[in-house]
């Protein structure tokens, strides 16, 4: 057995070690009591209004974790935030005899996203009311047949709103651009460039959320101590970030390029 | 329903049911809470079990990415037993196809034709599939599974991304009409990037301007973007490994 450390390795422990002790650093002052101030992120103010407006009216939100997988295939990351947030909107809707119907792109995320919805009304003592077939497979690891699913959920009568947080393409524009045509209200979010223009054009800016927006959501949502601390850690390394660009442009302009030595 | 049955139905209704609500109310004293009470601690135990499963393939995972050696074959091993996992979870999702869709056939209404329609596409191919693996895989079987996928599924999926060039001037035309700051960046943005590329004479001079965006800003931006994406990336990841998001778990 060997090591394969070379200094980009290292750099990465480095950073993983540091992110864990500043998690747990920022968990335990949240428990304590310092709770770190929120700003307004509208997307997530309308989501929680669209649900409760969905249950008052007897229809259904349709919440859509993006195309990526769990098995090692592109969007590992941003599917299992779409998970988190689903159960945050599941929990809301539980509570308030709403109905969510969930559109998988992956067996595995459908596996897991039934059982977290059985799980939500069991925990709301609403048992009876999950469906199994509110949870659906749309298709497996194929971003076209996905998106056309989603495209004709949002054309349901009784869908009145759309979630789609998580990994998309530029293929996004078809259900997205479905549900402008329906005036449906939508909240859209990915971390993708070639995704984020198109839903900026179709559901607005203030139904979209940019980038590292989305992992906000499940701190938003549900305000659980480990949610925002794990939002306050990547608060202040973006801020290591902005200084280490920063001092490095410095360093390479007097002719010391630390962030070739630090990727190679 | 006699006069004897509505007594007891009554009487049912009088006495036991604030019974019921009593011993639920009464944690220390009813036989029935605690029966509930040792359902929870065994999906507990069902939690703390997922937990140490999650750390040790974590571990493993981890130590065989940073390592050459003894633990590639448990890696290996890992990725193995996913992959059963992902086969016995698609044929969960196939249930559930055909249970979404049966109940909407057997609904009628507009949608049970399209139900129909999917339901025996799939099964159509399905069943060539498997065909074509029993017989052997240059038979009839596997020729009718790439038809289907040459000739009817590409031509398909091709020509809904082709619909994009058209729902994007949609879009656009749509967010032009907003007269808003933002949209008259945009306007001029597209404008610049677009003109930039055409190379007839007026505009040639564009495509310095344009190069010049897509180089700073648009790349700055973008980058922007990846940067915050990466850490919450790692963010969600260490929960994950932590088990501190373990709601599946319970």
């Amino acid at each position: 057995m060997s090591l394969a450390f070379g200094t980009s390795t290292v750099f990465m422990i480095i950073v993983g070690l540091v992110f864990l002790l500043l998690y747990f650093v920022a968990w335990s002052q949240i428990e304590r009591g310092q709770r770190p101030n929120l700003r307004l992120l509208s997307p997530l103010t309308r989501l929680r209004r669209m649900i409760e407006q969905s249950a008052e009216t007897g229809t259904a939100v349709h919440f859509s974790p993006g195309n990526g997988g769990l098995t090692g295939q592109a969007g590992t990351p941003e599917t299992l935030n779409a998970l988190t947030s689903l159960t945050s909107v599941n929990r809301v809707t539980a509570r308030t005899n709403g109905q969510t119907i969930v559109s998988t792109n992956d067996a595995l995320t459908y596996v897991i996203a039934d059982d977290l919805k059985r799980n939500q009304y069991r925990e709301a003592g609403r048992p009876e009311d999950y469906q199994p077939t509110d949870t659906r497979f749309v298709a497996a690891q194929d971003r076209t047949a996905y998106i056309a699913g989603v495209t004709a959920l949002n054309s349901q009568p009784n869908i009145s709103g759309t979630v789609m947080i998580g990994h998309f393409g530029d293929e996004v524009l078809l259900a997205t651009d479905r549900g402008v045509r329906r005036d449906l209200p939508q909240i859209t979010g990915s971390s993708q460039v070639e995704a984020l223009p198109l839903l900026l054009t179709t559901a607005g800016l203030e139904n979209t959320l940019l980038g590292e927006e989305i992992y906000a959501t499940p701190a938003y949502l549900d305000r659980k101590p480990a949610y925002l601390a794990s939002l306050q850690v990547q608060d202040w390394l973006r801020l290591a970030v902005i200084l280490a660009i920063i001092i490095g442009t410095i360093l390479a302009t007097v002719g010391f390029p630390i962030g070739n030595y630090l990727l190679h | 329903m006699d006069t004897s049955e509505h007594l007891l139905a009554k009487q049912y209704l009088t006495n036991f049911l604030p019974l019921v609500e009593h011993f639920f109310a009464n944690r220390q004293s009813n036989i029935l809470q605690k029966h509930f009470w040792k359902v929870n601690e065994l999906r507990r135990v069902g939690v703390y079990i997922g937990l140490i499963i999650i750390y040790l393939s974590g571990a493993v995972v981890l130590i065989g990415f940073f390592s050459h050696g003894v633990l590639n074959n448990a890696v290996e091993l890992l990725s193995l037993w996913v992959s059963v996992i992902v086969g016995f979870a698609l044929v969960l999702g196939l249930l559930n196809v055909l249970r979404v869709h049966l109940s909407r056939i057997s609904q009628g209404g507009p949608q049970a034709s399209y139900s129909l329609v999917l339901l025996l596409s799939a099964l159509g191919v399905i069943a060539a599939g498997v065909y074509g693996q029993l017989t052997n895989a240059g038979g009839s079987g596997q020729n009718v599974t790439d038809w289907i996928f040459r000739y009817i599924y590409q031509p398909l999926s091709i020509t809904i991304f082709s619909l994009l060039a058209f729902l994007l001037i949609g879009a656009a035309i749509r967010t032009l009409r907003i007269k808003t700051v933002e949209s008259s960046l945009l306007l001029v943005g597209a404008l610049i990037i677009l003109l930039g590329q055409v190379q007839i004479s007026p505009f040639n001079n564009l495509a310095a301007i344009s190069q010049w965006f897509q180089d700073y800003p648009v790349l700055g931006a973008i980058r922007g973007v990846l940067i915050g994406a990466a850490l919450g990336a790692i963010a969600t990841s260490l929960r994950y490994l932590l088990g501190v998001d373990n709601e599946y778990l319970r």
